[in-house]
């Protein structure tokens, strides 16, 4: 038997690294342009206060320093425009947090710049900073953010809460709480600006929403779209922290080609990119959960809140997703989530990978694990009870489809695990060293979803050429994940090209249509589809000339990857180069622009109900650790995660991801931890902000389910976020396991588990 | 505007010396894993500075036995300070210590000398240096001086040097053994992730035994008060003794006695004043293959 | 205070002119444009920015560049990614990382060649803890270190290959 697809399926060599091992592919710091000048970024030293005056006089007149601006040289708008659009490129007469950008410096070269930047001196009037969440949300709290410092707040109510608890017969609650994280990707935000000679402006940079960064530019000059092109570089990671802020880098690089009339270059050193750029929000989540003794949850009521920073930027839709998701994989019929971002003087925090989940999912696999205990049901048995399947209904009152393989995912990661036999080992009293194992489970609405439908859309430009060679523009773009490479799949599969004659080209806002940003892991799915459109329409085309050289006038036309064929006489085949230049020779249009918007999707905002999202993944993770009781030292030892993705277009791909979202999502677990004292970062480095390392890596096995989407591209879902989503949670339930220390707060550190130690 | 301190690269001692200008603060460039950290964050006042590179000075990378002592030249890096015999069999503690110390790509640079000079009570090498008693040897000018590793530090990332002093040397005395005695030595510290780390706190035990009689015993510790301290009284306890549960324990007091470790954002004074003696127990149990936990 | 500084590039003897206590980091990106040496957090703790140095008595290891100074590398060797490939061809090392998907954002990766190429010269058959110790210091946040693991090992098979290969 034949197998139907080509290249769709194999785990193919990503086209995209040839350059990478070689070093010869350029990230932003490695341009250069003819007379280019350097920028650097004067930043507040304060968390909360008023400007009283900034004094650029000394440093103007260091040799070298070509010019220094502060926002009235801004010719557009002061702010980039991202929801409530109240971020300012720079700051006017108040600084909101310690890092926020107040002046530009332009000089010829970094370190001058550097240099000019210390010497800008900003008189401040101090006021007093809101640090802490439940302080700022008091009536008395000093007001940031409009009179109540709630960036946004969300409900959603399901069933009657109130009666959904008398019917239970055990209730749990509990307090969970999350710090930040850092993105912590290799390469720092960074980008260039080059004027144009028609007033334009060209910026090329590390980024991962360029049309973001596009919106961004003409808003700071005063420009028209058609007057700016923004051009991706290769980027060096990205986890969400390339999505809303590199537009702040942009503006202001922007802002000094503009005025300098030079090309102008902007990176970031660590510590800058630590002090101003986004972070994963800390989280506060208290949940209770309602259960009949069989083991059938019948309330759950949870009130979450994330702790935004000085500014809104992402913070409205991280908690909309976080608040989708709040009460867990679970059908429950009633169900009440209050959720709210909160404004506070400390660095505006924005997307990471997973997006407001993994903070919620750390708080509702938690305490199902507690519930379990307390109904002396298994963990596993108490999940298998309640967890979402086909038709069942999410908190939102969304209808699961078919495209549900939760079960499957969850058996495969129990048996490849072997959870239930390391969970209910006991561990020898003598022994310093506890073993134990922990599970966590969770889904993951695909794509923008509600909250962001009015941008869910996605565009591709598809031309073969003479040769017969294939290059392809998306608006999603490549931060290593390995899009480019998916794509290129999709595109051969359908065109019947061989896979090695496809090019992704580098995202550029000139080529395709406005597709939204690269988040949510919505690139698959989305680009993916935009393709397999624009690849269609040029497949009809080949396969008329196909049919043409087969002499015939309809029919069916098949491809094995490089040569095309008809049922009626499969063993006579035509190459796809030849086809290619017959079609050329005939005049025929090989080039295509595809486009797919995403199914429709709604939301309630009274009640917030409505079909949140149009596809959903689910995941499930168990780890296995090691806990030392004399140092509080946790070594993982096997993590073995699935994920149903509805299907993997290249699973080495897919394992990558699972591998790479596991390892962040184990330090996120264990070693990250953010310190912040008055609102200032006191570990602005790789050196005190700890991310694994390989003496920290554990045995990790990768589970693929594909339980296919009628609507994604050969079924796909997405899959970039949900690694991240359960794995920490799994850790801290495999600690409780281990030791029966129950941690309510992430990062698990030795100094919290010796703490708990000690109480017991 | 943008200073560079002053540079010198001498190829001898005797030329270092000859060279080195008497108004300017000297920094010795040794690996340069910390200095010039320091130089890119501007913690150095780089106008009234200057650099000597050691790099090119090749009478202190050594490492020699005398009669009594083991010899190893300041420049000495840690990669092969780890690799070296006669460090594997005179003192197992270095070599222990040495599996730890940063990541391979610093190690090959690091020096011992370095990790002396900048002082720093997380200093990897320090409780281990301790342990062995080791003598350190400076020059300056014409004046050449031996001290006690233990009296050289007077705080966080100080030292009573004076302007100029260099470390040219570190002089451990080898350890003579009677029949069926051996040399054991260990460290342990422990950090926010298994590798690549500032410790959080750290111990170095070097002893002589004999199954579990202990003939003479060090304990030092890390990171737990302003500069590493040697802690005599458990010595005191131990030496001369059969080792048991009950000794250890009083050892384990003698810590706490003498520790002052504060909060900071890698860990807090609690959790570093019990994992030290949690650190303890485990070399102990390590070194004696006993368990001595409870 | 600027000097000459002569030492040898991906074997072309280089000669620069700057302050000796710039780093050798700064050096290869800004006076020499070897923009494959990345800087990723110019403090060490990285190890974007590694490189080889060779010394004279030939001992070569890996090291970050960002805490060398110039001044250091007098005479010696370094060799940088680009000196892996002189004939065009794909270091075997380099071609391991593309074929077990050890290269996602590819920013560590000319660093985790490096170190790799480095561990094997200096012993061609390293147990699995010492290929975890050998690259932990050079930080990856995309792949989770699996797959470079998986590289690595693929390519001492490689390495050894050629090598008996080249005996005969």
């Amino acid at each position: 038997m034949k197998k139907n697809l080509n290249v769709v399926g194999e785990s193919v060599l990503r086209n995209d690294v040839v350059e990478k091992v070689l070093g010869t592919a350029k990230y932003i710091d490695d341009y250069k342009f003819d007379g280019m000048l350097y920028g650097f970024t004067v930043r507040s030293t304060i968390s909360h206060g008023k400007i009283i005056s900034i004094n650029i006089s000394k440093a103007k007149k260091i040799n070298g320093v070509v010019n220094i601006f502060t926002a009235k040289d801004i010719p557009g708008k002061n702010f980039f425009p991202m929801i409530l659009n109240d971020y300012p490129f720079l700051a006017e007469n108040k600084v909101l947090f310690y890092g926020q950008p107040i002046a530009l410096v332009v000089a010829t070269n970094q370190e001058i710049a550097k240099e000019a930047a210390k010497n800008v001196f900003i008189e401040y009037e101090e006021l007093e900073p809101v640090l802490d969440i439940h302080y700022a949300m008091k009536k008395n709290s000093p007001k940031i953010f409009g009179s109540d410092n709630i960036l946004r707040k969300y409900i959603i109510k399901k069933g009657n809460i109130d009666q959904g608890f008398k019917e239970a017969d055990v209730i749990v609650e509990d307090v969970f709480e999350t710090n930040y994280q850092v993105h912590s990707y290799l390469e720092p935000n960074g980008m260039i600006a080059v004027p144009q000679p028609d007033g334009g402006i060209t910026v090329y940079g590390t980024m991962q929403c360029p049309f973001y960064v596009h919106d961004a530019i003409a808003n700071i000059l005063n420009i028209y779209h058609n007057k700016i092109r923004v051009v991706q570089t290769t980027t060096g990671g990205g986890f969400g922290g390339k999505e809303d802020v590199p537009s702040l880098v942009a503006g202001h690089v922007a802002l000094l080609a503009y005025l300098t009339k030079k090309p102008v270059k902007l990176v970031y050193t660590r510590e800058e990119d630590f002090h101003g750029m986004s972070k994963r929000h800390p989280g506060y989540i208290e949940i209770k959960y309602g259960a009949k003794k069989n083991g059938k949850i019948v309330a759950a009521k949870v009130r979450y809140i994330l702790d935004g920073g000085a500014f809104a930027t992402l913070s409205p839709i991280v908690l909309w997703r976080g608040t989708v998701h709040a009460v867990g994989p679970y059908d429950i019929p009633n169900v009440l989530i209050e959720s709210f971002a909160v404004a506070t003087n400390k660095v505006p925090c924005g997307a990471f990978r997973g997006f407001g989940q993994p903070q919620a999912t750390f708080a509702n696999e938690s305490l199902i694990d507690i519930l379990a205990e307390k109904l002396k049901i298994s963990p596993l048995k108490l999940r298998q009870i309640n967890m979402l399947k086909p038709y069942s209904r999410t908190a939102t009152n969304d209808k699961i489809s078919n495209s549900c393989g939760f079960k499957k995912v969850l058996s495969e990661v129990i048996k490849k695990s072997k959870y239930e036999k390391i969970l209910s080992k006991k561990n020898e009293n003598l022994s310093t060293i506890k073993t134990g194992a922990g599970l966590a489970i969770a889904f993951y609405g695909v794509g923008l979803g509600a909250g962001g439908k009015y941008i869910d859309r996605a565009g591709a430009y598809l031309q073969i050429q003479k040769d017969g060679t294939v290059i392809i523009s998306i608006g999603n773009t490549e931060l290593g994940q390995g899009v480019f490479t998916v794509i290129s799949q999709i595109a051969s599969e359908i065109l019947g090209a061989p896979y090695e004659f496809v090019k992704v080209l580098q995202p550029d806002t000139t080529r395709v249509p406005d597709s939204g940003p690269t988040v949510a892991s919505r690139s698959t799915l989305m680009s993916g589809n935009a393709v397999l459109d624009a690849a269609k329409q040029v497949r009809e085309r080949i396969d008329t000339m196909v049919l043409k050289l087969f002499n015939k006038s309809k029919g069916k036309v098949y491809s094995n990857g490089k040569e095309y064929f008809i049922s009626t006489n499969p063993e006579k085949k035509i190459h796809y180069l030849e086809v290619i230049k017959k079609c050329f020779v005939q005049r025929i249009n090989l080039s295509a622009t595809g486009w797919y918007t995403g199914e429709d999707v709604s939301f309630d905002s009274e009640t917030g109900q409505g079909k949140a999202y149009y596809s959903y993944t689910f995941s499930a993770t168990v780890a296995i650790v090691k806990v030392n009781i004399l140092t509080g030292v946790v070594e993982v030892k096997k993590i073995v995660s699935g994920h149903d993705i509805g299907k993997a277009i290249n699973p080495k791909l897919c394992e990558a991801q699972i591998e790479g979202g596991v390892i962040q999502s184990l330090g996120y677990a264990l070693t990250e931890n953010l310190v912040l004292k008055n609102g200032i970062i006191l570990n602005p480095s790789f050196a005190g902000y700890l991310i694994p390392t390989s003496m920290d890596i554990p045995e990790i096995i990768p589970v693929i389910v594909e339980s296919k989407y009628s609507k994604g591209p050969f079924g796909a879902k997405g899959l970039g976020e949900s690694p991240m989503i359960t794995p920490s949670t799994a850790i801290a339930n495999a600690i409780y396991n281990a030791t029966g220390f129950r941690t309510k707060k992430l990062p698990v550190t030795p100094e919290i588990l010796l703490e708990l130690k000690n109480k017991k | 505007m943008i200073y560079y301190p002053e540079y010198l690269q001498p190829k001898t001692l005797e030329e270092l010396f000859k060279e080195l200008p008497k108004n300017k603060k000297i920094y010795y460039l040794a690996g340069g894993t910390d200095l010039l950290n320091y130089l890119r964050d501007e913690l150095v006042d780089k106008k009234n500075s200057c650099f000597v590179d050691l790099s090119k000075i090749k009478e202190l990378v050594f490492i020699n036995e005398t009669n009594k002592n083991i010899e190893i030249g300041s420049m000495v890096s840690f990669n092969i300070l780890q690799e070296n015999n006669l460090v594997k069999k005179h003192f197992p503690a270095i070599t222990s210590m040495c599996k730890t110390f940063s990541t391979p790509i610093i190690s090959n640079r690091a020096t011992i000398g370095g990790n002396i000079a900048n002082a720093s009570p997380s200093g990897d090498s320090l409780p281990v240096l301790y342990t062995l008693n080791t003598k350190i040897e400076i020059k300056n000018f014409s004046q050449t001086r031996i001290e006690d590793i233990d009296k050289i530090f007077v705080g966080p990332k100080k030292t009573n040097f004076k302007n100029g002093d260099l470390i040219t040397k570190l002089i451990i005395p080898k350890q003579v053994l009677q029949k069926g005695f051996s040399i054991i030595g260990i460290f342990k510290k422990v950090g926010g992730r298994k590798s690549h780390i500032i410790s959080k706190a750290s111990i170095a035990i070097s002893a002589i035994s004999k199954s579990d009689y202990i003939k003479k015993i060090n304990v030092a510790v890390g990171a737990v008060a302003p500069t590493v301290l040697k802690i005599n009284t458990i010595s005191e306890i131990l030496n001369n003794k059969k080792l048991n549960k009950k000794l250890v324990k009083d050892s384990v007091e003698e810590i706490k006695k003498v520790i002052s470790p504060i909060d900071d954002f890698r860990s807090t004074a609690n959790y570093r004043k019990e994992v030290v003696s949690s650190l303890f127990l485990e070399s102990i149990s390590e070194l004696f293959k006993f368990n001595f936990y409870d | 205070m600027k000097k000459k500084i002569t030492f040898y590039l991906n074997n072309e003897k280089v000669v620069v002119k700057c302050h000796p206590l710039k780093t050798l980091l700064k050096v290869l990106r800004e006076d020499l444009n070897h923009t494959e040496v990345k800087n990723g957090c110019e403090q060490g703790e990285c190890g974007a920015c590694t490189v080889i140095i060779e010394d004279e008595d030939k001992k070569s290891f890996a090291t970050n560049s960002c805490l060398v100074a110039i001044g250091q590398v007098e005479g010696k060797k370094i060799v940088t990614i680009k000196g892996l490939n002189k004939e065009k061809e794909l270091h075997p090392i380099q071609k391991s990382f593309i074929d077990e998907g050890a290269v996602q954002c590819g920013f560590c990766t000319p660093g985790l060649i490096l170190v790799t190429k480095s561990l094997l010269d200096n012993n061609p058959n390293p147990t699995d803890e010492e290929i975890k110790y050998a690259i932990s210091g050079n930080l990856c946040r995309c792949t989770g270190y699996i797959k470079i693991f998986a590289a690595i090992k693929k390519a001492i098979k490689l390495v050894k290959k050629i090598r008996n290969s080249k005996k005969i």
